[in-house]
Protein backbone atom coordinates (compact mmCIF):
# COMPACT_ATOMS: atom_id res chain seq x y z
CA UNK A 1 0.00 0.00 0.00
CA UNK A 2 1.38 3.36 -1.01
CA UNK A 3 1.37 5.98 1.71
CA UNK A 4 1.31 9.65 0.95
CA UNK A 5 2.07 12.45 3.36
CA UNK A 6 -0.34 15.38 3.19
CA UNK A 7 0.40 18.91 4.49
CA UNK A 8 -2.90 19.04 6.38
CA UNK A 9 -2.25 15.80 8.21
CA UNK A 10 -0.76 15.39 11.68
CA UNK A 11 2.01 12.88 12.26
CA UNK A 12 4.07 11.58 15.14
CA UNK A 13 7.00 9.20 15.48
CA UNK A 14 5.97 5.54 15.58
CA UNK A 15 7.50 4.93 19.01
CA UNK A 16 7.57 1.15 18.67
CA UNK A 17 9.10 1.22 15.22
CA UNK A 18 12.03 3.55 15.63
CA UNK A 19 14.90 4.43 17.93
CA UNK A 20 15.88 8.08 17.62
CA UNK A 21 18.91 9.46 19.43
CA UNK A 22 21.10 12.51 19.09
CA UNK A 23 24.59 11.26 19.78
CA UNK A 24 27.76 13.27 19.47
CA UNK A 25 26.12 15.81 17.19
CA UNK A 26 24.50 13.25 14.92
CA UNK A 27 20.81 12.55 14.94
CA UNK A 28 20.38 8.88 14.26
CA UNK A 29 17.26 6.90 13.42
CA UNK A 30 17.25 3.13 13.67
CA UNK A 31 14.06 1.55 12.31
CA UNK A 32 12.80 -1.43 14.29
CA UNK A 33 11.63 -3.94 11.73
CA UNK A 34 10.01 -7.17 12.94
CA UNK A 35 11.22 -6.39 16.45
CA UNK A 36 14.86 -5.95 15.41
CA UNK A 37 16.92 -2.79 15.39
CA UNK A 38 19.39 -3.83 12.72
CA UNK A 39 22.54 -1.75 12.43
CA UNK A 40 23.52 -3.71 9.35
CA UNK A 41 20.33 -2.81 7.56
CA UNK A 42 19.00 0.72 7.09
CA UNK A 43 19.90 3.31 9.69
CA UNK A 44 19.76 6.99 9.05
CA UNK A 45 21.43 10.16 10.14
CA UNK A 46 19.19 13.18 9.71
CA UNK A 47 20.54 16.37 8.18
CA UNK A 48 19.51 19.84 9.42
CA UNK A 49 16.23 19.76 7.51
CA UNK A 50 15.34 16.32 8.77
CA UNK A 51 16.28 17.17 12.34
CA UNK A 52 14.23 20.38 12.34
CA UNK A 53 11.14 18.63 11.01
CA UNK A 54 11.53 15.53 13.23
CA UNK A 55 11.75 17.68 16.37
CA UNK A 56 8.36 19.19 15.59
CA UNK A 57 6.52 16.00 14.68
CA UNK A 58 4.70 15.80 17.99
CA UNK A 59 1.31 14.48 16.91
CA UNK A 60 -0.31 17.88 17.51
CA UNK A 61 0.73 20.09 14.62
CA UNK A 62 0.01 19.48 10.95
CA UNK A 63 2.88 19.57 8.47
CA UNK A 64 1.54 22.97 7.35
CA UNK A 65 1.75 24.31 10.92
CA UNK A 66 5.24 22.86 11.31
CA UNK A 67 6.33 24.59 8.08
CA UNK A 68 4.97 27.89 9.41
CA UNK A 69 6.82 27.45 12.70
CA UNK A 70 10.06 26.57 10.91
CA UNK A 71 9.71 29.55 8.58
CA UNK A 72 10.18 31.77 11.65
CA UNK A 73 13.54 30.18 12.44
CA UNK A 74 14.89 29.46 8.98
CA UNK A 75 15.28 31.39 5.75
CA UNK A 76 13.07 30.25 2.95
CA UNK A 77 9.55 30.69 1.71
CA UNK A 78 6.71 28.76 3.38
CA UNK A 79 6.07 26.72 0.24
CA UNK A 80 9.59 25.34 0.07
CA UNK A 81 9.68 24.52 3.77
CA UNK A 82 6.29 22.86 3.52
CA UNK A 83 7.53 20.75 0.60
CA UNK A 84 10.52 19.72 2.70
CA UNK A 85 8.24 18.80 5.59
CA UNK A 86 6.04 16.70 3.33
CA UNK A 87 9.15 15.16 1.77
CA UNK A 88 10.61 13.95 5.01
CA UNK A 89 7.23 12.81 6.33
CA UNK A 90 6.84 10.80 3.14
CA UNK A 91 10.24 9.15 3.58
CA UNK A 92 9.54 8.32 7.21
CA UNK A 93 6.04 7.05 6.51
CA UNK A 94 7.40 4.79 3.81
CA UNK A 95 9.71 3.23 6.40
CA UNK A 96 6.96 3.06 9.04
CA UNK A 97 8.88 5.36 11.38
CA UNK A 98 5.96 7.81 11.43
CA UNK A 99 2.25 7.37 12.03
CA UNK A 100 -0.64 9.60 11.16
CA UNK A 101 -2.63 10.99 14.06
CA UNK A 102 -6.31 11.18 13.28
CA UNK A 103 -7.82 14.47 14.36
CA UNK A 104 -10.99 14.31 16.44
CA UNK B 1 20.47 29.36 8.68
CA UNK B 2 19.05 28.00 5.50
CA UNK B 3 16.83 24.98 5.43
CA UNK B 4 17.62 22.32 2.84
CA UNK B 5 20.93 23.63 1.67
CA UNK B 6 21.42 21.70 -1.52
CA UNK B 7 18.11 20.36 -2.71
CA UNK B 8 19.25 17.12 -1.19
CA UNK B 9 18.16 14.28 0.99
CA UNK B 10 16.76 14.49 4.46
CA UNK B 11 19.00 11.61 5.44
CA UNK B 12 22.68 12.28 5.10
CA UNK B 13 23.91 8.77 5.61
CA UNK B 14 22.85 5.17 5.78
CA UNK B 15 24.18 2.18 7.62
CA UNK B 16 27.03 1.45 5.23
CA UNK B 17 28.18 5.07 5.29
CA UNK B 18 27.94 5.65 9.02
CA UNK B 19 30.84 5.01 11.32
CA UNK B 20 29.50 4.98 14.84
CA UNK B 21 31.61 5.20 17.94
CA UNK B 22 31.30 2.54 20.62
CA UNK B 23 29.47 5.09 22.78
CA UNK B 24 26.94 5.78 20.03
CA UNK B 25 26.45 2.08 19.44
CA UNK B 26 25.87 1.40 23.12
CA UNK B 27 23.37 4.27 23.37
CA UNK B 28 21.42 2.93 20.40
CA UNK B 29 21.53 -0.59 21.78
CA UNK B 30 20.25 0.60 25.15
CA UNK B 31 17.41 2.47 23.45
CA UNK B 32 16.42 -0.48 21.26
CA UNK B 33 16.55 -3.02 24.11
CA UNK B 34 14.51 -0.65 26.29
CA UNK B 35 11.78 -1.01 23.66
CA UNK B 36 12.13 -4.78 24.06
CA UNK B 37 13.48 -5.03 20.53
CA UNK B 38 16.41 -7.17 19.48
CA UNK B 39 19.56 -5.34 18.41
CA UNK B 40 21.80 -6.56 15.59
CA UNK B 41 25.24 -5.15 14.84
CA UNK B 42 28.69 -6.01 13.59
CA UNK B 43 31.05 -7.14 16.33
CA UNK B 44 34.45 -5.53 16.53
CA UNK B 45 37.43 -6.95 18.35
CA UNK B 46 39.07 -10.23 19.17
CA UNK B 47 38.31 -10.85 22.84
CA UNK B 48 35.62 -13.47 22.14
CA UNK B 49 37.51 -15.43 19.52
CA UNK B 50 36.92 -18.03 18.26
CA UNK B 51 33.24 -18.02 19.21
CA UNK B 52 32.61 -14.46 18.09
CA UNK B 53 35.04 -13.13 15.51
CA UNK B 54 35.72 -9.60 14.35
CA UNK B 55 33.05 -8.77 11.78
CA UNK B 56 30.48 -11.35 12.92
CA UNK B 57 26.90 -10.14 13.04
CA UNK B 58 25.65 -10.43 16.60
CA UNK B 59 22.04 -10.24 17.77
CA UNK B 60 21.44 -9.14 21.33
CA UNK B 61 18.11 -9.91 22.98
CA UNK B 62 16.73 -7.87 25.87
CA UNK B 63 17.47 -9.41 29.26
CA UNK B 64 14.27 -8.03 30.81
CA UNK B 65 15.59 -8.74 34.27
CA UNK B 66 15.68 -12.48 33.57
CA UNK B 67 18.20 -14.55 35.45
CA UNK B 68 21.16 -15.25 33.24
CA UNK B 69 23.29 -18.32 33.58
CA UNK B 70 26.94 -19.23 33.52
CA UNK B 71 28.25 -19.37 29.98
CA UNK B 72 25.82 -16.90 28.50
CA UNK B 73 27.36 -14.15 26.42
CA UNK B 74 26.05 -10.78 27.49
CA UNK B 75 26.25 -7.12 26.54
CA UNK B 76 27.12 -4.53 29.15
CA UNK B 77 28.60 -1.08 29.28
CA UNK B 78 31.93 -0.43 30.94
CA UNK B 79 32.36 2.74 32.97
CA UNK B 80 33.28 5.26 30.29
CA UNK B 81 30.53 4.09 27.97
CA UNK B 82 32.23 1.31 26.03
CA UNK B 83 29.98 -1.50 24.95
CA UNK B 84 31.36 -4.95 25.74
CA UNK B 85 30.16 -8.40 24.66
CA UNK B 86 31.70 -11.01 26.96
CA UNK B 87 30.77 -14.26 28.69
CA UNK B 88 29.46 -14.84 32.21
CA UNK B 89 32.00 -17.15 33.83
CA UNK B 90 30.43 -17.16 37.29
CA UNK B 91 27.15 -16.11 38.86
CA UNK B 92 27.77 -14.58 42.25
CA UNK B 93 25.44 -13.22 44.90
CA UNK B 94 26.00 -9.59 43.98
CA UNK B 95 26.42 -9.89 40.23
CA UNK B 96 28.17 -11.73 37.43
CA UNK B 97 31.84 -12.35 36.87
CA UNK B 98 32.39 -11.65 33.20
CA UNK B 99 35.31 -12.38 30.90
CA UNK B 100 36.26 -12.41 27.24
CA UNK B 101 36.94 -15.97 26.02
CA UNK B 102 40.43 -15.19 24.77
CA UNK B 103 41.31 -12.76 27.57
CA UNK B 104 43.53 -13.68 30.49
CA UNK B 105 41.89 -11.20 32.87
CA UNK B 106 38.22 -10.83 33.68
CA UNK B 107 36.08 -7.68 33.56
CA UNK B 108 35.31 -7.87 37.25
CA UNK B 109 31.92 -8.04 38.84
CA UNK B 110 29.05 -6.66 36.77
CA UNK B 111 25.74 -6.01 38.49
CA UNK B 112 22.63 -7.68 37.12
CA UNK B 113 21.03 -4.32 36.34
CA UNK B 114 24.02 -3.30 34.25
CA UNK B 115 23.50 -6.15 31.80
CA UNK B 116 21.75 -4.84 28.69
CA UNK B 117 20.98 -8.14 27.06
CA UNK B 118 22.32 -11.49 25.99
CA UNK B 119 23.64 -12.72 22.66
CA UNK B 120 21.01 -14.89 21.01
CA UNK B 121 22.51 -15.27 17.56
CA UNK B 122 25.87 -15.01 15.86
CA UNK B 123 26.18 -14.96 12.08
CA UNK B 124 29.35 -15.34 10.06
CA UNK B 125 29.25 -14.98 6.27
CA UNK B 126 25.45 -15.24 6.47
CA UNK B 127 25.61 -18.53 8.35
CA UNK B 128 24.43 -18.95 11.93
CA UNK B 129 27.18 -20.00 14.34
CA UNK B 130 25.88 -22.10 17.18
CA UNK B 131 29.13 -23.05 18.88
CA UNK B 132 29.39 -21.14 22.13
CA UNK B 133 25.68 -20.43 22.51
CA UNK B 134 24.40 -23.93 23.36
CA UNK B 135 24.99 -26.11 26.42
CA UNK B 136 28.72 -26.25 25.71
CA UNK B 137 28.82 -22.64 26.86
CA UNK B 138 29.04 -23.81 30.49
CA UNK B 139 32.21 -25.81 29.75
CA UNK B 140 33.62 -22.83 27.83
CA UNK B 141 32.92 -20.60 30.83
CA UNK B 142 34.68 -23.00 33.20
CA UNK B 143 37.73 -23.32 30.94
CA UNK B 144 37.78 -19.58 30.43
CA UNK B 145 37.57 -18.80 34.14
CA UNK B 146 40.47 -21.05 35.04
CA UNK B 147 42.39 -19.55 32.13
CA UNK B 148 42.83 -22.81 30.28
CA UNK B 149 40.86 -21.58 27.28
CA UNK B 150 43.03 -18.53 26.59
CA UNK B 151 46.11 -20.79 26.91
CA UNK B 152 44.65 -23.25 24.38
CA UNK B 153 43.82 -20.37 22.04
CA UNK B 154 47.30 -18.91 22.48
CA UNK B 155 48.88 -22.27 21.58
CA UNK B 156 46.45 -22.64 18.67
CA UNK B 157 47.70 -19.38 17.21
CA UNK B 158 51.26 -20.74 17.22
CA UNK B 159 50.22 -23.36 14.66
CA UNK B 160 50.73 -22.06 11.11
CA UNK B 161 47.51 -20.76 9.60
CA UNK B 162 47.63 -23.24 6.70
CA UNK B 163 47.80 -26.16 9.12
CA UNK B 164 45.05 -24.67 11.29
CA UNK B 165 42.80 -24.50 8.24
CA UNK B 166 43.45 -28.19 7.62
CA UNK B 167 42.47 -29.08 11.18
CA UNK B 168 39.44 -26.76 11.28
CA UNK B 169 38.38 -25.90 7.71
Amino acid sequence: MKVKAEPENVYKPAEDNVVAREIQGEFILVPIVSGIGDMEDEIFSLNETGKAVWSKLDGKQSLKDIAKALALDYDGPDGVIEDDGVGIAQELLKRKMLVEVKRK
Amino acid sequence: MKLKENNSLYFVARAEELTLSATALSALMQAALAKEAFFRFKAKGFSMQPFIKDGDIVTVSPANGAALGRGQTVAFIRPGGKLVIHRIVACLENGYLIKGDSCFTNDGLVKKEDILGYVSEVKRNDRAIFLGLGRERVAIAVLSRIKILPCILWCWRLIPRRLRKKIVP
